[in-house]
This record gives structure tokens, C-alpha cells and sequence, in this order.
């Protein structure tokens, strides 16, 4: 695995905007798999200690991808992506909200507009995706920043864990 | 206190991307095998 590709983390507070960028080391059919099927999603997208259990998705313009974000403590953060548009292999956009355990979504934390880019680079053999998050107000955005926060900080003490039982095992 | 949180959402989505870079890296392993 390529370690030195690009990942950028801009926040622009003015606009009430996040924009990721980051380049994988597969091709965009691979990558663009692994963003939009369950079974690849129900993998990767709660970073560890947390884990991800698709509920239901239905990945087309008006469809929904149902899911639990599961902490170590067994508890469940309902989440839904109400998807908006899509064109295959190069973008879709989604209403990303937080809901309860029927998929009503809770109001207070709003939704966030998402759109993912994805372009072949390095002659196809890398894919790069551009996440572009539009938070209602930045009110709205400083409030999921320090839900990040949390999980954020679990998933590095999750990391460390991990690096931890690694040395135990080849000091 | 934003920034302190912005921290943790960046180290929040880096063990995201890292856990795709692992299942992508699994994908190409078995897609060069067959």
C-alpha cells in the first residue's frame, strides 16, 4: 500500500464548509464500490472501536442507506444518507442525517449536504475523492465537529490499542 | 474549543480512510490473485 498519497482536511468557517480530499491506491471502479455497496461500506466507514451495520440501502436518486454507528459499548447512533444524485463512477450527492432506530431524523443536528467527486489519477491505477460537506450554519457544524470529536478520540485510543498489542507481540 | 474538536473530527476521518485504504489493499491482493 502507497502511504504517501494525498489526504487534505480543509475547514472553511465562513461557508459553513468542509472540504476532504484524498487519494486511494486502487482503481475508480474498486473505489467507487467501496463507497456505495453495503458490504464494502459495513467495513470501513466507522472508524475502529466503532463499527458500521447497514439496516437497509437502496443506492439510487430518492433511495436511502439506513445504518447504525455501533460504539464498543453496544450503543447505537441511527444514520441515514438520503441519496440526491447520482452519475455513476463520478459523483453523488446525499442529505447525511442523524435519525432514531425507525429512521426519523432528529432535527436538532440538521443534515448535511454531501457531495463525493471521484477522478482516475496516476493513469487509472489511483482514484481521488473529493468530499465537499455544507452544513446548515455553523452552529449546526460546530455541534457534529464535537460528535466527531468524541469518535475521533476513541477511534485514536481504538488505534492505539491496536499499536499497543502489536509491540506486545513483536517487542 | 472549535479547533480542539477539529482535531478530533480530522483523526476521526484519517481511521476512516484508513480502514478503505486496508479494504482496497485486500481487493486489489485477491483481484491479482484470480
Amino acid at each position: 500500500m502507497t502511504n504517501n498519497l494525498l489526504f487534505d482536511f480543509h475547514v472553511d468557517k465562513e461557508n459553513n464548509q468542509i472540504r476532504v480530499a484524498k487519494t486511494f491506491d486502487a482503481g475508480l471502479p474498486m473505489t467507487w464500490d467501496a463507497w456505495t455497496k453495503p458490504e464494502y461500506l459495513d467495513q470501513w466507514w466507522a472508524p475502529r472501536p466503532y463499527r458500521v451495520e447497514t439496516k437497509s440501502m437502496d443506492f439510487r436518486p430518492g433511495g436511502r442507506w439506513f445504518y447504525a454507528m455501533i460504539s464498543p459499548e453496544d450503543q447505537r447512533h441511527w444514520c441515514v444518507a438520503d441519496y440526491k444524485s447520482i452519475k455513476n463512477l463520478m459523483q453523488f450527492t446525499y442529505l447525511d442525517s442523524f435519525a432514531d432506530e425507525n429512521g426519523v431524523l432528529v432535527p436538532a443536528f440538521g443534515s448535511t449536504h454531501w457531495t463525493v467527486d471521484f477522478s482516475a489519477t496516476n493513469g487509472s491505477e489511483t482514484t481521488q475523492v473529493n468530499i465537499l460537506l455544507q452544513y446548515e450554519s455553523l452552529e449546526i457544524m460546530e455541534k457534529i465537529i464535537e460528535v466527531g470529536f468524541r469518535e475521533g478520540f476513541s477511534a485514536a485510543i481504538g488505534n492505539l490499542d491496536e499499536l499497543l498489542s502489536a509491540l506486545k507481540s513483536n517487542p | 474549543m472549535l479547533n480542539h474538536w477539529l482535531e478530533g473530527y480530522r483523526a476521526f476521518w484519517e481511521a476512516r480512510f484508513a480502514q478503505l485504504d486496508h479494504l482496497l489493499s485486500t481487493f486489489k491482493s485477491k483481484k491479482n490473485e484470480a
